[in-house]
Parts: C-alpha cells; sequence; structure tokens
C-alpha cells in the first residue's frame, strides 16, 4: 500500500553507520603507526570554521595563536582546564579523575565549589595569584576530546590544560596544542608511547607513564620466576593494547620464551567466547589487556569457560583498583605490574588515601585519581617556583615544571629530555581485593632501560610487532 | 491518456538494442530475471560457503560446538531485541532507536531488584515490566509526532541519550553485573573436549525460544495477536473498522519494552552493564532486524540465528576481519533480497 518501508530502510542504514562510528569510536586508529598525529590535524582543521565562527573574530585563529594572545582580554590569574572522560563508556574514571585536580587544588586554599564532578574549585591561589579551575568532558573520542580543549583555550582563556584520560585523545590533543605555544599541557593518564615518545611536542608533558612503562617487568617475571615459557596474548584491537602487550613480549622473547598466538578482539566486542575458544590448550599462561567493561566481562567468561585452567598474567589497567571491586574473587591472585599497589608503604600515599576519603567519602586511590593529582600538584608547584608569573609566555614555567622532582603518592617522579616521566613501577598480586607489591621495579624510563634509538628504530608496538620466535 | 503508439519500440527489438549498447549489463539483468539461474548461483554460493566452513570447522575439531553454541547464544539474545523492535516497526512504523536504552535501564533495575530480594527470577520480571512501562511512555510521547517518521526516530534518539545520563546518575559508570540464580550457576563439560559452557547461556538460548514460542501463540491464537496482524497488513482499513488502534500500539510497546528489559536481565548476567551497552546491543539488533526484514517476526528469528552463528564464526576464524564479514553478510543479504529475508516492498510478513 506505502512503500515506505524502502525509504525508512535506508534512513535506518544511514543510522546503523552512525551507531557502528560511535560504538568503535574510543580506538579509532587501528595502527599505532604514524596515522594517527597525521590524521588528527586534518579532523581539526575540518572542524575549524564552527569553532572559529563561535569564539573569535579572527578565522585562523589557531594558525596565529599569538595574535589571539594579544586580542582576547586576558582574565585576573591563571586558569587550569581539566578534560576528562565525563561521558560515555569511560564515565566513571572521569569522576576518578576529576577527584584527583580538585585534591590538589584543595592544597592550595581551594574549596569545593559543588558536589557535582562538573563543579569547580574557588579560592585557590598560588603565589597570590588566582586559580580558577574549568571543568571540560570528553566521550574518550579523540575529536571531542580537542573541540572540548579548544573551548577552554579559546573560550576560557585556559594556560594549563590538566588531561586527557585516553591514549587517542593524548595524541590528538598533542597535534592541537602544538600549536599553541603560550599553553602547557600535563597529560592525564592517556598511556600512548609517542605522546612524548616520537615527535614530542615542547608543551606537552607527563608525570606518568605510558602504556608500555605500566607493564615492564612482567614479561621477565613470567619467564624466570613463574618458569612459563609459552604464552599466548589476548587484547583489545588498537593502539594502547599494543603497547602492553609489545611490552611484555619484548621481554618474555628476550628472555628465551615464545608467543603461540596473538589474538585481538575488536572493540566494542561484548561476548568473548569465541574468542577464548582460540586460547591453544598447550601455553603455560595467557597476557590479556584490557580495560573497564571489557575486563570484567573477559575475566568472567575465561574463568566461566575454562575455569582458569591456564593461569592468567594481567595488563595494568584491566586490574586497576577502579574495576578490582567489580572483578571480585576472579581477580584473586592475578600477577600484573603497573603504576600503583596498596601496600606500599609510602606516608604519601597513605596521606593521599586518607584526604581522598575525607573529601571525596568512600573513594580509594587508583590510577585516575593519583594520576591527575600528580599532574595538577606538578603544575602548581612549578608556578609556585616562578611566582605565578606565565607573562613570558609560559616560558619560566615551562623550565621549572620540567624541573620537578618530588615524591608522589606512588613515588619519586623525574622527568627525562623529552618531558617524560621516570618513575617506579610496581611488580603486584592480587591478594583480597588490593594490590599488594611482589617488587618495586626502579626509574622505569620511556625505553625500558634499552638502548633510547634502539628502541625508537624497532617501531611502533603493532599487531605483529615485536616479532618473536 | 493514449500512449502514442508505435513511439516505443517492440520488446524484442528494444531488448536487443540494450544488449549492444551495454552488453555486460544486459546479461546481468536477463540472468537476474531468470529464476532457476538465481536460484542455481544461490545454491552454489551456499554450498561454496558450507564447505569452507566445515573444513574451518574440521581444523578446529571439538571446539566447533564450542562456536555453534556461542553464536546460539547471541542469537538467543539478539532475538529478544530485536522481535520487539520488529514489532513495534511493523505496526507503529517507528523505528525505536530507544531500544537499546530500555535494555539498559531494564537491565540495571534487574540490578537494583536482585540487590534488594536476591531472586534472579523475580529481578528479570520487575526488570521487564519496567522497561514495559518505559516504552510504553515513550508511545505517549510519540503519539504526539504521529506520522511523521523521521521525527519520530529524532525523539527516540534523544530518549536513548537521556535513559543513558539517567543511568549514569542513578547507578553510576562503573561497570557491573548480575548473578545469575543458583541453579545456574557454573559451567557443564563439554563433550569430547577440555572446555566447559556455563549452564546460564544455555538457559538463554531456551529463554529465547519460550519468548518466540509465547510470541507465536500471542499473534496466532489470540484475538489481539489478530489485531496486531491485521494491523501491520492494513492499519488504515483496522482502524477504520472501529478498533482502537492506539490500544493495541500500546500494547504492543509493553510487550517490546518487556522483552528488552528481559535482554536486558539476561545480557547484564552473562555480559556486564555499563555505559555504552545500549549502543552496543542497538547496533546488533539493527543489523538484525535490517538483515531478517523490517517488521517481520520470523525473519528477525531467522537473521538472529544467521548473524550469531557468523559472527561467532568469524570471531574465530577471522578475529580482526569479524566486524567487517558481519556487515559483508548484511550487505549479501540485501543484494539478494532487498528487503531483508522476509521483508516486503509494502509490508513485511509477519
Amino acid at each position: 500500500m506505502r512503500p515506505r518501508n524502502s525509504k525508512l530502510l535506508w534512513r535506518l542504514l544511514a543510522f546503523l553507520a552512525m551507531f557502528t562510528l560511535i560504538v568503535s569510536a574510543c580506538g579509532n586508529d587501528d595502527s599505532s603507526d604514524d596515522e594517527a598525529p597525521t590524521a588528527a590535524p586534518e579532523a581539526t582543521a575540518a572542524a575549524e570554521p564552527t569553532a572559529a565562527a563561535t569564539a573569535a573574530p579572527t578565522a585562523a585563529s589557531t594558525d596565529t595563536p599569538s595574535d589571539e594572545a594579544d586580542t582576547t582580554p586576558r582574565t585576573q590569574g591563571i586558569t587550569i582546564g581539566a578534560i576528562s572522560t565525563l561521558d560515555g563508556p569511560f564515565a566513571a574514571l572521569g569522576d576518578f579523575s576529576m577527584h584527583g585536580v580538585k585534591l590538589a587544588l584543595l592544597e592550595y586554599g581551594g574549596q569545593l565549589a559543588g558536589t557535582d564532578t562538573r563543579d569547580g574549585v574557588s579560592g585557590a591561589s598560588v603565589a597570590g595569584v588566582p586559580i580558577e579551575l574549568v571543568i571540560e568532558g570528553s566521550d574518550a573520542t579523540p575529536d571531542v576530546a580537542v573541540e572540548a580543549t579548544r573551548k577552554m583555550v579559546e573560550q576560557d582563556n585556559a594556560d594549563i590544560i590538566i588531561g586527557p584520560l585516553s591514549g587517542d585523545e593524548g595524541l590528538a590533543l598533542k597535534d592541537y596544542i602544538r600549536d599553541i605555544p603560550d599553553v602547557t599541557l600535563v597529560n592525564g593518564t592517556s598511556a600512548s608511547q609517542d605522546l612524548t615518545l616520537r615527535d614530542p611536542a615542547a608543551n606537552v608533558f607527563r608525570f606518568g607513564g605510558d602504556g608500555a612503562m605500566w607493564t615492564f617487568g612482567v614479561g621477565t617475571y613470567a619467564y624466570e620466576e613463574l618458569g612459563h615459557r609459552r604464552i599466548a596474548t589476548i587484547a583489545e584491537d588498537y593502539s594502547y593494547p599494543y603497547d602492553q602487550v609489545g611490552a611484555v613480549l619484548t621481554e618474555f622473547c628476550a628472555a628465551g620464551g615464545t608467543v603461540t598466538d596473538r589474538i585481538w578482539v575488536p572493540l566494542g566486542t561484548q561476548d568473548y567466547s569465541s574468542f577464548v575458544a582460540q586460547i591453544p590448550d598447550d601455553v603455560d599462561a595467557v597476557f590479556f589487556a584490557m580495560g573497564g567493561t571489557d575486563a570484567i566481562n573477559f575475566v568472567k567468561q575465561y574463568d566461566e569457560f575454562t575455569g582458569q585452567a591456564i593461569p592468567l598474567i594481567a595488563g595494568p589497567t584491566a586490574v586497576d583498583q577502579s574495576v578490582l571491586a567489580e572483578l571480585g574473587d576472579r581477580a584473586e591472585g592475578l600477577v600484573s605490574s603497573g603504576p600503583v599497589v596498596d601496600d606500599s608503604g609510602l606516608s604519601e600515599f597513605d596521606a593521599f588515601a586518607a584526604r581522598l576519603d575525607e573529601v571525596f567519602p568512600g573513594q580509594t586511590p587508583n590510577i585516575f585519581n593519583i594520576y591527575y593529582y600528580i599532574a595538577t600538584k606538578s603544575a602548581l608547584q612549578a608556578l609556585e617556583e616562578v611566582g605565578a608569573d606565565i607573562s613570558d609566555g609560559s616560558r619560566a614555567f615551562r623550565a621549572a615544571l620540567a624541573g620537578q622532582s618530588w615524591t608522589t603518592p606512588i613515588g619519586p617522579v623525574f622527568l627525562d629530555d623529552k618531558r617524560q616521566a621516570v618513575v617506579d613501577m610496581y611488580l603486584r598480586q592480587v591478594q583480597d581485593g588490593s594490590q599488594v607489591t611482589i617488587r618495586t621495579l626502579p626509574q622505569v624510563n620511556a625505553t625500558l632501560g634499552f638502548d633510547r634509538d634502539d628502541y625508537i628504530a624497532k617501531g611502533s608496538f603493532s599487531r605483529e610487532n615485536p616479532p618473536c620466535g | 491518456m493514449h500512449p502514442p503508439t508505435g513511439a516505443a519500440p517492440p520488446a524484442g527489438r528494444r531488448e536487443r538494442a540494450e544488449a549492444a549498447s551495454d552488453p555486460l549489463r544486459y546479461r546481468l539483468s536477463a540472468f537476474s530475471q531468470r529464476p532457476e539461474a538465481r536460484r542455481l548461483f544461490g545454491a552454489a554460493v551456499a554450498l561454496l560457503l558450507v564447505y569452507y566452513a566445515a573444513s574451518k570447522s574440521l581444523e578446529i575439531g571439538d571446539r566447533s560446538l564450542l562456536v555453534l553454541l556461542n553464536g546460539l547464544t547471541s542469537a538467543g539474545l539478539y532475538f529478544l531485541m530485536a522481535s520487539g523492535f520488529t514489532l513495534v516497526f511493523g505496526l507503529a512504523r517507528v523505528t525505536n532507536l530507544a531500544h537499546g536504552g530500555i535494555y539498559l535501564l531494564g537491565g540495571y533495575a534487574a540490578l537494583s531488584v536482585q540487590r534488594a530480594t536476591d531472586n534472579w527470577l523475580a529481578a528479570t520480571a520487575l526488570g521487564a515490566l519496567f522497561a514495559g512501562g518505559v516504552s510504553v511512555v515513550l508511545y505517549q510521547v510519540l503519539r504526539l509526532l504521529r506520522g511523521d517518521g523521521l521525527r519520530e526516530t529524532m525523539l527516540t534518539l534523544g530518549a536513548t541519550i537521556v535513559i543513558a545520563d539517567q543511568v549514569l546518575a542513578k547507578w553510576g559508570g562503573i561497570p557491573t553485573d548480575l548473578d545469575p540464580p543458583s541453579f545456574l550457576r557454573g559451567s557443564i563439560d563439554l563433550p569430547g573436549s577440555a572446555l566447559l559452557y556455563p549452564k546460564f547461556r544455555l538457559a538463554v538460548v531456551a529463554l529465547a525460544l519460550l519468548a518466540g514460542l509465547v510470541l507465536w501463540v500471542l499473534l496466532y491464537r489470540t484475538r489481539l495477536g489478530m489485531l496486531i496482524r491485521a494491523g501491520v497488513d492494513d492499519p488504515d482499513m483496522v482502524s477504520i473498522l472501529g478498533i482502537r488502534v492506539p490500544l493495541v500500539l500500546g500494547s504492543v510497546f509493553v510487550l517490546a519494552g518487556a522483552l528488552a528489559g528481559i535482554a536486558g536481565a539476561a545480557g547484564g548476567t552473562y555480559l556486564s552493564l555499563a555505559q555504552g551497552e545500549d549502543n552496543r546491543i542497538l547496533l546488533a539488533s539493527l543489523i538484525v532486524v535490517i538483515a531478517g526484514g523490517l517488521g517481520s517476526l520470523r525473519g528477525a528469528g531467522a537473521a538472529s540465528v544467521i548473524v550469531g552463528l557468523v559472527e561467532a564464526f568469524a570471531q574465530t576464524h577471522h578475529p580482526v576481519l569479524s566486524v567487517l564479514i558481519t556487515f559483508g553478510m548484511l550487505i549479501a543479504i540485501l543484494a539478494l533480497r532487498p528487503h531483508g529475508l522476509m521483508g516486503g516492498a509494502d509490508h513485511a510478513r509477519l
């Protein structure tokens, strides 16, 4: 009667395509090669007209940042813009990160402006100069992160950006912020190696590890202490898990071990049963690198399908304190390396945990609140050293930031000449729902102790890189 | 009024002219118009695919059973989602993109009930009830826009976002899950394999079969079902006959919402509940509904089994390409049957 079905079908197909994009958005570059850094500027360039129309009278605002700084009236004081994932699959992690940012500002005389995540901190000041906090959220996709940061830079006149949370967001923000020399980016938890390792930007700082550093040590431990000789790996199919699997295999294969299968699970998979079925029976252990929901789904299903007959070795974020409670008993005994343990005995850690619980009742330390805290506090300390004077285009501030060396809640930190942190990592095991130290791995650097040029020449980690016998 | 005679060449000559100007296209169209040739071609392709799948399955031996069961489990969940979606579409002509959001709401509602009562069945029942209620509220809002398909679709899309934010505010963003009922906890041994199979996953297949049976009885053995089928065939005529179409529509929305709620509780048990799960499940059920034919319940059933099995097979044998293969299958189905497996040009076969 009414031939509407076909029209609706096309409409529906269009929506289908859109949803595919949404679902696959949080890891939108398939390779960790140089593809992502080059792709991102194109995206920003495409989005430029709309942003420029709303923000500034001059169209080429990002191309001539110095002009913009001259024409826009500067507010009194210094503005810190914090960005994390406040929407989408990582929304809970975004909340954690903002706790860290606010805790650091509270130490400088600030008071919480409200209980909501997006409520800022009022009254904080450094060397008599008021510090304002602006909070923006992304949904873990690079373009949204760039747009949110652009808003903070162009409309809120942010001088320092704290964040972002996820790897691909970090790469996109590096390329955006590189062209705005007055603004400084202090990374939150973005763990992409190439934020600082390859083609670094002068105004990007990272006071924490990357995906490979977080995974340092566990490959050697698996070979030498646990006696594993053959392992299989299973991980999500995008750049951050490539780094984790790459780091494990680099060590494990150098020690003499072999990897039988590298199983890559497309992002957006809920049901891991068909991937679990591919794990061969004759391996000694399985290394898995997943985050958030994926880790919970995988561990539960691996347990149901195999009874954990073959022991698991975990990636750093798969057993982070933020998901440990939901993993429950299934996580007991899992070995991993990572930046945060609950029994380090550091007085800084205990003080942080107590203060966190006091200000945000019920919260416990995890990688997100600690890393955002470290980033914010490092920036505030550097500001203090220069008397909160950034009128020289932040030059003195940046020099002070690069020289930061202090004991964080998770151990001492200092930066190398690429503004990448050298930090302690922990080999750890889950016991009674908390991360217990097996041993401390002191001063892990961006090249995992290998020669810098050799390490970089091996290329970015990918599905097949590193090769292994 | 009167077609000019002699202007158009006789059919035979025109065909020859076409054949001369574009021989490939002519042959293709001649081929596609011959049903026996098309059938032969289809059979050959199907045979090749079966041969390929069988040889691949022999390679992994006893694990093929596992892959088969995985596919059926997914199919069960997809059917629970797609059946409601396709019923609503068939009757109300609304592409309800909030269906994923309702799945999530049903799952989280069940989670709250389970935490309070520690009873999975009660939790699922109440979750389904809640999801059905939300669905009928959505229908009342949609009635304000009766007939404007695009605005209706946009409204449901907006509802998805609102629901996701409400879920975030009420239940938080940390992923979580339901515990299966005690008699379905644990796994059973698969014959001839070292692997286990979780009992609850088998129960999901049974649940989907049960839902299919109930829907069949409802549609073909009750007065309401008769009205629904009549409404799908010819909504104008049904309303002229004095039947209160809004009431029938409302009940279909409740039914679809309840099915999504049950799916949410089941999916929340053997997978997990988290932000973003609504879009994942909506994407999967859209594929099923489009492949099966919009508005066709039988199509949804057939397509959920096909999609589930193809997905499980692709994830096992070609993990990196698995998403492409699933969509490739959708394209192949639409190329052979442009309205889906059981869809029609004007209306679908329920």
